[in-house]
């Protein structure tokens, strides 16, 4: 019997220093974030692998996981992630998507977070002001991780062989600059354009805001209709397609080219001028090229007058998602991003201004010519958030592509175009309002 | 009792069978059957719990779309062009490729080349080719003085189609070379020399021996060409996206589109009804010519 008890108490002992250690280990064993990152390039790799040593040293208890997806599958792996419920805790979140992600209630909301967060005032946009990005029906569901200027970019060189001394500030300039640019035979183009197949629409929309006194920013009015279906909006979109079909100073692959094509025609000196943002003249700076940059031109279009500056803020955002098992931890990963230090190096890394305004006091930043339109339209507060809702991005990559293609065709007039886009946008708010 | 097993010993083999069945049922069957079912609902692939019978809604829908209407146009004109144009090269190379020619091994292997490349990365080569302003096919053209003016081939609606239609022949010829070259080898030699005997030309037998001997591979690999073509989305995704406007837009993008970009469930599902009737009368057309042949 003693024997028996003898046994028995060694057992217990044996089995509770084995669950004791257990959970000693498991106490001690850091948490681990889980982060997807659509910025896969290797220098991008780099510094998101150089901010998270320098997060986990500052917080030995979180470890941060990245997963590399690139943008192109980024949404059906977001989905599919989704429904299966294996989502990370946080991730970038690209702004076309941003609608439908919020509208499938997957964000974890941030009100609470950011409440006592000692960046939000430098954050920006401000996130506690109510804007078309990162906010989701009255809260905060993410946070700007990257702020890009739509701006003009041109080809140094290039204006000085063909004798223009400075950047077009108006729009009649611009076409005039890019007609003696323009040597179709030689297959060069004063305007590169990414066609309307991806998100070559936003300079289109930034003309239209320009001169529309009816928007409150580009897509939208303040009543929420449509803001470039009207007159003005239909005069912005002749103008287009007179700059490629009456003018002739666009590329003549205009209506199939992307995104792509329009940095290698840029990079290649087949194209003189680009809208774009900062982080879109990397292959052209690799290339060698002398990049010049200008705030968009603005002034009278076909006798419309200009109503005030305007330039989108580009939309790519950090969140956390709700089905987060660390979602405390989460928090500080993603704070931590927004920090000006953090922000330094990422805003660096891939070319943009960053998104916190501490940060952006950095000489790095203040130093470069490129980013100066950004610094003037932060400075003169014109600089808008592109709007996101449910079912943008469809509207962008197919709708928008096939008004735009049908109107250089010639096949739809620009009010055809126009109001084929508008009523494509007004059935995508009338079902997510279902 | 003998009856019993007798009755056990014939249900044997299917019992085997089962595992078969049960995949196929499985990867073929019940995607379908799902997606008919899905086609009577009003659904979103971001909301997968939230779906709303519509009956005959997307049908209705798909009666009224214009891009329906282009849709049938363009799939005819990509899945009978790309085919007709494979069968022709593809049996012109298979006659070449079957003389005995210095090299023939070699050449034969190259002629493969544009089939062993996958079909995303040809298209994306074809479209630098083709690009207007960084393409080579217009350098090489307006330096042999074709053309004077650098051509938008994916630009134009023509164009386009005849340009993606190209590409699939390019790619899918030397599918249908190996099938002829096989189908040509299999006819006895001895036959040409009875025809050679009697005096027939090259034409004659090529003519009354070659050509009838070859139409029932000529129907099948026509058939199966068709059927791969009009599934197929990639070059097209990959080129023109279904544009100019939806110029080059067949059914197999345009239901890819509405799912994978519209990110609707419903409306795609009907329209892969409508193409799934379309492929069943290939593919019946296709065992009709499989059973011609067995006879």
């Amino acid at each position: 019997m003693r024997k028996k008890l003898i046994y028995f108490l060694m057992s217990m002992i044996v089995v509770l220093s084995m669950s004791s250690s257990l959970l000693l280990a498991e106490a001690k064993s850091p948490v681990t974030v889980t982060f997807w990152s659509m910025r896969t390039a290797e220098h991008e790799r780099k510094a998101l692998l150089k901010m998270i040593k320098m997060f986990e040293k500052e917080n030995p208890g979180i470890k941060v996981s990245p997963t590399w997806v690139p943008w192109a599958p980024a949404i059906d792996k977001t989905i599919a992630a989704a429904t299966t419920g294996t989502l990370p805790d946080s991730s970038i979140i690209g702004g076309d998507y941003f609608g439908d992600f919020a509208a499938m209630g997957i964000f974890e909301i941030l009100d609470s977070y950011i409440a006592n967060w000692d960046q939000k005032d430098n954050i920006y946009v401000d996130p506690l002001e109510p804007g078309p990005g990162n906010w989701y029906k009255g809260h905060v569901v993410c946070l700007p991780l990257e702020v890009g200027t739509m701006e003009l970019v041109y080809n140094k060189k290039m204006f000085k062989e063909a004798g223009i001394l400075s950047p077009p500030k108006t729009w009649n300039e611009f076409i005039v600059d890019a007609a003696k640019l323009t040597n179709p035979e030689k297959g060069v183009y004063g305007w590169g354009q990414a066609g309307w197949t991806s998100q070559g629409y936003l300079p289109w929309l930034c003309i239209v805001a320009q001169h529309n006194p009816f928007s409150a920013h580009h897509t939208f009015t303040p009543t929420g209709d449509i803001a470039f279906d009207n007159p003005i909006g239909y005069k912005m979109m002749e103008f287009w397609v007179d700059a490629y079909a009456k003018f002739k100073v666009t590329s003549r692959s205009m209506p199939v080219d992307g995104m792509r094509e329009m940095f290698l025609a840029f990079s290649t000196q087949k194209s003189a001028m680009m809208f774009t943002e900062p982080r879109g003249t990397g292959s052209a700076l690799a290339a060698g090229v002398s990049i010049g940059t200008a705030p968009l031109p603005g002034g009278p279009v076909y006798g419309i007058s200009q109503v005030r500056k305007f330039s989108t803020n580009g939309n790519v955002s950090i969140g956390i998602f709700n089905t987060s098992k660390h979602k405390k931890e989460a928090w500080k990963w993603v704070s931590f991003m927004l920090s000006p230090k953090a922000q330094v190096i990422w805003a660096s890394a891939i070319a943009s201004f960053p998104a916190n305004l501490v940060a952006a006091q950095d000489p790095v930043f203040k130093n470069n010519p490129l980013l100066a339109p950004s610094y003037d339209a932060i400075k003169n507060r014109y600089l808008f958030k592109i709007p996101h809702y449910p079912g943008a991005a469809d509207v962008g990559y197919v709708h928008a592509k096939v008004a735009m293609q049908n109107a250089l065709l010639g096949k739809w007039t620009p009010e055809e175009a126009v109001k084929y886009w508008a009523n494509e946008i007004r059935k995508k708010m009338k079902q997510a309002s279902k | 009792m003998r009856s019993l097993n007798k009755i056990a010993k014939n249900l044997i083999p299917y019992f085997f069978l089962l595992p078969a069945l049960g995949i196929l049922v499985g990867i073929n069957l019940f995607p379908i059957i799902w997606n008919v079912y899905f086609s009577f609902f009003d659904a979103s692939l971001l909301r997968p719990t939230h779906k709303i019978f519509v009956g005959f809604n997307n049908y209705l829908e798909m009666i009224k779309d214009p891009v329906i209407r282009l849709c049938l146009r363009n799939t005819l004109i990509w899945t009978f062009g790309s085919a007709s144009l494979q069968l022709l090269i593809g049996l012109t190379l298979a006659l070449v490729l079957n003389q005995r020619l210095p090299g023939r091994g070699f050449l034969r292997g190259m002629a493969l080349f544009s089939w062993i490349i996958p079909a995303a990365m040809a298209a994306i080569m074809w479209g630098w080719l083709l690009h207007g302003e960084l393409g080579l096919i217009n350098d090489v053209l307006m330096k042999l003085g074709l053309i004077h003016t650098r051509y938008v081939w994916l630009g134009d609606p023509v164009t386009a189609m005849i340009s993606l239609i190209i590409v699939n022949v390019w790619r899918l010829s030397p599918l249908f070379m190996i099938v002829f070259l096989a189908a040509l080898q299999s006819i006895p030699p001895v036959l040409y020399e009875a025809a050679k005997i009697d005096g027939a030309s090259t034409w004659h037998s090529f003519r009354y021996l070659t050509l009838p001997l070859l139409k029932p591979t000529m129907g099948l690999i026509f058939v199966l060409g068709s059927i791969w073509t009009c599934n197929s989305i990639d070059i097209i995704y990959i080129l023109t996206g279904g544009g100019p406007g939806n110029e080059t837009q067949i059914f197999a993008t345009y239901a890819y589109n509405q799912a994978f970009k519209s990110l609707r469930l419903g409306y795609p599902g009907a329209i892969s009804i409508l193409m799934i009737a379309f492929l069943t009368l290939l593919a019946v057309i296709y065992l009709i010519l499989v059973k011609e042949e067995i006879k």
